[in-house]
C-alpha cells in the first residue's frame, strides 16, 4: 500500500504550527509580529496539503518498510550514543557506540572483527578527543566515568 | 600602479608562500569537518598572527579563510554534508554526481570554478571597494526584508517535485529560526522549557541533521563492502588528465554562469549579515533559472556546482569590503579579522587606504595567490579525501561520520543541546525527505528567517516615525526596496513563465 505523502506532510506541518502556537506566551508586539504570521501561514499550508491529500494526493513508497535491521540498529545506536554521552561521558559513549555500530554492520561477527572494531573506535575517538581538548580547548561532556 | 606591484611582490615572498602552503591543508581540513566553520579556523589562527609581521599575519588569514571555504565542498560532494554553510547548494548537484561515479569530475570542476570566483572577487575587492561599500550602506531594514523575500523566492527552484511542499518546508525553516531571543524586543521565545534554546537554533546543527544524517542511515542499509559499492559509484573512465579536462570544460562551458555567480557572490558578501550561505543558494537558483535544461539540476548538472562554488569564493572577498573601507565587519570572519587588524595596530576604515596602504593592498592581493594555491592543493586534497572515503568499509564509515557530526555540532557553541537537536533534525529530515520534502527550502528558511524578521520589525519601527499610522509604507517607497520588489516578483513568477514557455515549445 502506498503512502499518501500530502496527508502525512500536512499533519506534520499542523503539528509544528500547533506546538509553536501553544508556546506563544506573553510576548511583546515586536516579538510576536513575525512568528504569528509564520505560524498562521504554516497552519494554512498544512490544511492545504490535507485538502490536496483528499483531492489530488501524491503517493510515495512506505519508507518505514525500507528500514532493514542494519539501518534500524544505526538509528537506535546513534540515539543512544547522543543521549548517553551526557551521563557516561563523551569518550566512553563514543567508543562503545562506534564499536557497537561496527559490530552490528559487520557481515562476520567474530573475535578478530570485534577487536579490530574496538581498536578503530578507541583510536578515532582518542585522536578527536585529544586534538579538541588539548589544542582547540573544546571540552566534551564528562560523565560519571570520565 | 606601483603600490599594486609592490603589494603583489610582498605576497610572493618565499616566506609567505611557504606559510600559505603549510596553512592551506589545515584550513581545508577545518572546512571539510562538518561543524568546524571557517570562522573557527580563522579565530584559532589569529592569536598566532600576533607574533608575525602584519603582512604575513594577514596573508595567513586569507589563506586559511579561502582554504576552509574550499574544503567545505569536499563533504558536500562526497557525503552530501556541507562542511560549511557556504556549501549548502553544492550538495544539490555535487552529491548526485558522486552517485553517478563522477565525484572526481565534480572535485576538479569546483577547483576551476573556485579559481575564477576567487579572482573575480579579488578584482571586485581591489577595484570597487569604495563604491560597493557606499551601496551596501544604503541598505536599511526594509531593504534587508526584501532581500530575504527575494531569497525566499528561490524555494521554487529548490522544491523538488512539489512546490507546495517546498513552500511548507521553507515556512517551517522560518518558524524554527524564531526559536530563541527575538531580534527586536528581546523576548525569549519558543524554548519549550529548554534553557539552551535561548541562544536560538544553531544553523550548522540543522544543516548536518537535514543533509548528513539521513544519508548515513541510507548508507547503513547496505553495509557489506565499501561505500563505493553501496552507492554504485563506479570508477570514472579515463585517467586524471581526462577527468581534470572534464572539470575544466564544466567550469568554462558556460562562462556567463561563472561570471554571474561570482558577481552574485561578491555583492551578497558585501551586505553585512548576508554571506556565502545565502550567495550560494541565490547563484544556484539563478543558474537553474537561466538554464535551457532546468530539470537536470539536482540530478548531477555540473553547472550547479560551478555556480555555488564560484559564488562562495567571491563572497570571501566581498565580506571584506565593508570591513576594510568602513570598519564595519559584515560577517563573522570579518569580525575576527577586525580583531587581527587591531592586534597589528591597524584601525579598520579609511585609514587603511592611506596610512597603511601597502599592508591593505598586500592583504587584498594575497587573495589572488591564496586562492590559486588553495585550488592547486585542493585538487590533490580532494582526490585524497575521495580515496579515503571510498576505501573505508561502510561499517567503519558510518560510525566515523556519526562521530564527526556529533563533534562538529557540539564544537560550534560547546552546547550539547545542539547535538541532540542535530540528531532530531536528522530523524525529521529522514521522514520529510521520504515524504517528498526537499531539505533545501527548510534550510533556506532557517538562514533567511532572522534577516526577514529583523528587517520587518525594524522597518515597522522606522515606518512608525516616518509614516505615522501607515508604517508599512516604508517597505514600498524607498528606491532600492522598489527594485528588490520588482526582482522578487519576477523571480516568483519566473517558474510559471518558464513552464508555460516550455509547454509552448513542446507543442
Amino acid at each position: 500500500m502506498m503512502l499518501n505523502s500530502d496527508l502525512y506532510g500536512g499533519l506534520i506541518m499542523l503539528a509544528f504550527a500547533g506546538m509553536f502556537w501553544l508556546q506563544m506566551g506573553d510576548f511583546t508586539k515586536f516579538g510576536l509580529m513575525f512568528p504569528k504570521v509564520i505560524i498562521a501561514l504554516l497552519a494554512f499550508l498544512g490544511v492545504v496539503m490535507i485538502v490536496k491529500a483528499k483531492v489530488k494526493p501524491q503517493y510515495m513508497k512506505p519508507f518505514l518498510k525500507d528500514i532493514n535491521k542494519y539501518m534500524a540498529a544505526t538509528m537506535i545506536w546513534s540515539l543512544l550514543w547522543v543521549l548517553s554521552a551526557s551521563y557516561v561521558g563523551f569518550f566512553v559513549a563514543s567508543v562503545v557506540s562506534m564499536w557497537a555500530i561496527q559490530w552490528f554492520l559487520s557481515s562476520e561477527r567474530n573475535l578478530k572483527i570485534s577487536a579490530i572494531s574496538l581498536a578503530v573506535a578507541i583510536g578515532s575517538v582518542f585522536v578527536i578527543y585529544y586534538v579538541f581538548t588539548k589544542y582547540l580547548y573544546i571540552f566534551f561532556p564528562e560523565g560519571f566515568l570520565f | 600602479m606601483d603600490i599594486f606591484l609592490e603589494a603583489f611582490l610582498n605576497v610572493l615572498s618565499i616566506k609567505n608562500i611557504i606559510a600559505m602552503t603549510l596553512l592551506i591543508p589545515l584550513g581545508m581540513m577545518a572546512g571539510a569537518l562538518p561543524g568546524f566553520t571557517a570562522t573557527m579556523a580563522v579565530a584559532i589562527l589569529v592569536p598566532f598572527t600576533f607574533a608575525m609581521n602584519p603582512i604575513m599575519g594577514l596573508i595567513c588569514v586569507s589563506a586559511v579563510y579561502c582554504a576552509a571555504i574550499y574544503g567545505g565542498a569536499f563533504p558536500a560532494i562526497l557525503i552530501n554534508t556541507p562542511g560549511t554553510p557556504s556549501s549548502i547548494a553544492t550538495c544539490f548537484d555535487g552529491y548526485p554526481m558522486t552517485l553517478q561515479g563522477r565525484a572526481q569530475e565534480a572535485l576538479f570542476t569546483i577547483a576551476f570554478a573556485s579559481l575564477v570566483g576567487g579572482f573575480i572577487g579579488t578584482i571586485g575587492l581591489i577595484a570597487f571597494s569604495l563604491p560597493l561599500a557606499k551601496i551596501a550602506l544604503k541598505f536599511g531594514p526594509p531593504e534587508y526584508f526584501w532581500v530575504s523575500i527575494f531569497g525566499l523566492t528561490i524555494i521554487a527552484g529548490l522544491s523538488g517535485d512539489s512546490l507546495l511542499k517546498g513552500i511548507a518546508g521553507g515556512v517551517l525553516g522560518l518558524l524554527i529560526s524564531t526559536i530563541g531571543i527575538a531580534p527586536v524586543g528581546g523576548d525569549v521565545r519558543f524554548t519549550f522549557g529548554i534553557a539552551s534554546f535561548q541562544g536560538g537554533v544553531e544553523l550548522i546543527s540543522v544543516l548536518i541533521g537535514f543533509f548528513c544524517i539521513p544519508e548515513v542511515f541510507k548508507m547503513a542499509k547496505d553495509p557489506v563492502g565499501s561505500y563505493l559499492k553501496s552507492t554504485n559509484i563506479g570508477h570514472e573512465g579515463g585517467g586524471y588528465r581526462e577527468v581534470i579536462y572534464k572539470g575544466f570544460k564544466n567550469a568554462f562551458t558556460d562562462t556567463i554562469n561563472l561570471v554571474r555567480s561570482s558577481i552574485i557572490g561578491l555583492f551578497v558578501g558585501i551586505l553585512p549579515g548576508a554571506g556565502g550561505n545565502i550567495a550560494n543558494l541565490i547563484a544556484y537558483n539563478e543558474t537553474k533559472r537561466a538554464s535551457k535544461d532546468p530539470e537536470s539540476f539536482g540530478k548531477g548538472n555540473p553547472q550547479g556546482i560551478v555556480a555555488t562554488e564560484s559564488a562562495d569564493k567571491a563572497t570571501i572577498m566581498g565580506s571584506f569590503v565593508p570591513l576594510l573601507t568602513l570598519g564595519v565587519p559584515g560577517s563573522p570572519v570579518a569580525a575576527v579579522v577586525y580583531g587581527a587588524l587591531m592586534i597589528q595596530g591597524l584601525n579598520p576604515g579609511p585609514e587603511l587606504f592611506t596610512k597603511h596602504a601597502e599592508i591593505t593592498y598586500t592583504f587584498m592581493m594575497s587573495f589572488f595567490v591564496a586562492m590559486a594555491l588553495t585550488v592547486l592543493i585542493g585538487m590533490f586534497a580532494g582526490v585524497l579525501f575521495y580515496q579515503i572515503i571510498m576505501r573505508l568499509p561502510v561499517r567503519v564509515l558510518v560510525p566515523a561520520i556519526l562521530l564527526l557530526t556529533i563533534v562538529g555540532s557540539y564544537a560550534v557553541r560547546n552546547n550539547y543541546m545542539d547535538v541532540i537537536f542535530m540528531l532530531a533534525s536528522g530523524y525529521l529530515g529522514y521522514v520529510l525527505s521520504n515524504l517528498g520534502f526537499s531539505p533545501g527550502p527548510v534550510v533556506l528558511g532557517l538562514v533567511l528567517g532572522p534577516i526577514a524578521e529583523k528587517g520587518l520589525v525594524q522597518g515597522f519601527l522606522m515606518g512608525n516615525s516616518m509614516f505615522p499610522g501607515t508604517p508599512w509604507l516604508i517597505f514600498f517607497t524607498r528606491p532600492i526596496s522598489i527594485v528588490l520588489i520588482v526582482i522578487s516578483v519576477i523571480s516568483a513568477l519566473w517558474p510559471i513563465y518558464a513552464a508555460r514557455r516550455r509547454r509552448r515549445a513542446a507543442l
